[in-house]
């Protein structure tokens, strides 16, 4: 039983659809490779890779401190390096590509992996 | 020869003693940040200070005495070879935000979790999990359900045995036989439902079905043994233990235990379970953890920590069941490194965080007396002769002398005898031979009949963003199977839902509309509702509730 003490919200009284969501399956996904400079520390960098994953077509992200590299796998987003630049990073791409999302999915799979 | 432990730049630390530094997250903006834990006044705390919202300085334990009794169990695990997320340099530096799993992670899973509705017929005040109207339903479809629970069968070193499924709640999915047939047909020796079980009291047949398709334990909310604290599902209790029953099938109930609201009820929870030890395996109380933000003066007033739930367990069984009862979770690593050593076969380990979880396992005697079992065997000095001949095994092998482990073997045996005070010893448990069968037969199958003539008792206190602590969550092995493909842990998938639980769920889940048109013969909105005067005088409400045993 979790304590917060809010007031349940009111069902709404017409069902309503959610249309922004980026809703899977999809068909391709760009691997964005990258490497970075000048943000200071190891939490900046976590908290700017937490940044980043709340974007919904942002799907994975990893970020690392030590090596100054970056992957970003993402579906289709309009500016996407101006959503980067906004965030703190300036990215300097070092291989962009897109992959089916099959491919992509059955990174995560092991049970798919050869 | 055994494998290196993983020790990242946080677990450094692990094991330590107080003061030491950790890695927590801002409970506001979840940015990571280092944390201090310390102890205080008899307590332990966890402070951190967030650059943009200030200092946050939370009990992580309500007892730094007991905190240095358990840090005693605290073990390195060796992680997985299979790891999830495996693209481009996803080492989990950037922990809770790289799951799962990640090379970082510790452990392999031990419980795995898939979420197979985010619907429910209730409505509970508290709950967050399931979908209100409107809302996107994530369903994922039985081949989707497969392909996860294979995906959890191909880890390696060691595949987890025991899944849950969950949601919302899963007996409103017209196909539940079939998802739970899969979990056997994947390899799953251990399957586990979490309801809130009023399907199956208002559903003639059901927990038979349930049970025919493999299910070993009914995982049962059960917040109190009267209405007031247990408003979810005081009044179907009843007949679901005896739909349960006349199944065959074993029940733990799930307290989640809350200062002030339920807590007064801690000993009259494990009094009910004594008295219906037929058809409940366990008792298995979760502290609370708290959803989203909440004022600090509501947590100091809600907040209960393990050790403080084990105090009052103590008193309010007047003493039969002891705090020092309960041993942390990671304690049976003593076992399993022993049989490892052994056999050379890697071995199912349990080596969370030591303030994850304790346990303790209570039998009656003849007289229907309460006997915990560190009363009647010593657990400690068991653990440091498994530990001491685990080590000279290991010594004898590196020396190339490997039959040796024979004489250990045997000097085992002996001492197994010595730790049993027989005089109190329950009538019926050949404790002796258990063992014998575990430790050097390798047989699991008497497990079984410990269990059924014993009451678990457990804790397991899941975090939340004002005790989080990057060191349990680096060791967890209780996981959620997400439909991407990737397995996370507990602490992370809720804790940071809008990263795990929330955001792969929309991602997978229909529209309301959409959903509600392909299951014409289903309406999404439909919450149950009780006739609880009719319910309560009922004679097996009465028989469960007003004539019963008191223990203490």
């Amino acid at each position: 039983m979790k304590a917060e003490k809010k007031a349940s919200k009111k069902a709404v009284s017409s069902p309503q659809e959610n249309t922004n969501q980026p809703r899977a399956p999809f068909e391709e996904v760009k691997f964005l490779h990258f490497s970075f400079s000048g943000i200071k520390t190891k939490e900046d960098v976590a908290y700017l890779q937490y940044k980043l994953l709340l974007i919904p077509e942002v799907l994975q992200a990893h970020i690392d401190f030590n090596s100054k590299k970056g992957t970003i796998i993402r579906l289709p987003y309009a500016n996407f390096s101006t959503k980067l630049r906004e965030l703190g990073i300036e990215p300097k791409y070092s291989l962009v590509e897109w992959v089916p999302y099959d491919e992509m999915m059955k990174r995560n799979f092991v049970c798919m992996k050869k | 020869m055994k494998k290196k432990p993983i020790v990242s730049s946080v677990s450094q630390t692990y094991g330590h003693k107080l003061p030491y530094v950790t890695r927590s997250i801002c409970p506001e903006c979840k940015r990571p940040i280092a944390a201090t834990m310390y102890a205080k006044s008899g307590k332990v705390f966890l402070k951190r200070k967030c650059k943009e919202h200030g200092v946050f300085d939370e009990v992580y334990w309500d007892s730094a005495a007991e905190f240095e009794r358990a840090r005693k169990f605290a073990n390195e695990s060796t992680g997985i070879s299979t790891h999830n997320v495996c693209f481009t340099n996803n080492n989990g530096s950037n922990c809770p935000f790289d799951c799962g799993l990640c090379t970082n992670h510790h452990n392999h899973t031990a419980l795995a979790n898939i979420a197979v509705t985010n619907r429910c017929d209730l409505s509970c005040w508290y709950c967050f999990f399931y979908a209100k109207e409107g809302d996107p339903i994530y369903e994922p479809s039985l081949e989707k359900i497969d392909e996860m629970l294979k995906n959890l069968r191909a880890q390696r070193p060691t595949p987890p045995n025991a899944i849950q499924f969950t949601g919302g709640e899963p007996t409103l999915r017209k196909d539940i036989i079939e998802i739970l047939k899969l979990a056997r047909k994947r390899g799953f020796e251990h399957v586990q439902l979490n309801t809130h079980g009023i399907n199956l009291a208002n559903t003639p047949g059901l927990a038979k079905k349930v049970e025919k398709a493999g299910v070993s334990t009914i995982y049962l909310s059960f917040d109190g043994v009267s209405a007031k604290t247990n408003p979810k599902n005081h009044y179907e209790i009843p007949r679901i233990l005896n739909e349960c029953r006349k199944a065959g099938i074993g029940i733990v109930l799930v307290p989640t235990l809350i200062k002030g609201i339920n807590d007064h009820e801690i000993g009259a929870i494990i009094d009910f379970a004594l008295n219906n030890i037929d058809v409940i395996r366990g008792v298995n109380f979760q502290p609370v953890s708290f959803v989203g933000r909440m004022p600090k003066s509501l947590r100091q007033k809600e907040r209960i920590t393990i050790p403080k739930a084990t105090e009052l367990i103590e008193k309010h069984s007047k003493g039969a069941i002891k705090q020092r009862d309960f041993f942390p979770v990671p304690c049976v690593s003593s076992i399993t490194d022993f049989i490892e050593t052994v056999t050379n076969r890697e071995q199912y380990t349990m080596n969370i965080h030591f303030a994850c979880g304790e346990a303790t396992y209570l039998f009656l005697d003849d007289a229907d007396k309460v006997v915990p079992l560190p009363e009647f065997f010593d657990v400690e000095r068991f653990f440091n002769y498994l530990n001491a001949h685990t080590k000279n095994i290991e010594s004898w092998k590196s020396k190339g002398i490997s039959h040796a482990k024979y004489v250990e073997l045997a000097k085992l045996l002996f001492e197994i005898n010595s730790c049993i005070d027989r005089k109190k010893l329950p009538k019926g448990l050949d404790l002796s031979k258990l063992l014998f069968d575990v430790l050097i037969r390798h047989d699991y199958s008497t497990l079984g009949q410990f269990h059924h003539k014993s009451l678990f008792i457990g804790m397991m206190h899941f975090m939340d963003l004002y005790n989080y602590d990057q060191q349990r969550v680096e060791r967890c092995d209780i996981h959620y199977a997400m439909p991407d493909g990737r397995i996370v842990p507990f602490c992370a998938f809720n804790v940071v839902p809008e990263l795990y639980r929330d955001k792969i769920q929309r991602q997978f889940a229909l529209p309301w509309n959409e959903w509600a048109k392909s299951n014409p013969r289903t309406d999404p909105s439909y919450k149950y509702k009780r006739d609880a005067a009719k319910l309560s005088s009922e004679q097996i409400y009465k028989k469960t509730y007003l004539h019963k045993k008191k223990f203490w």
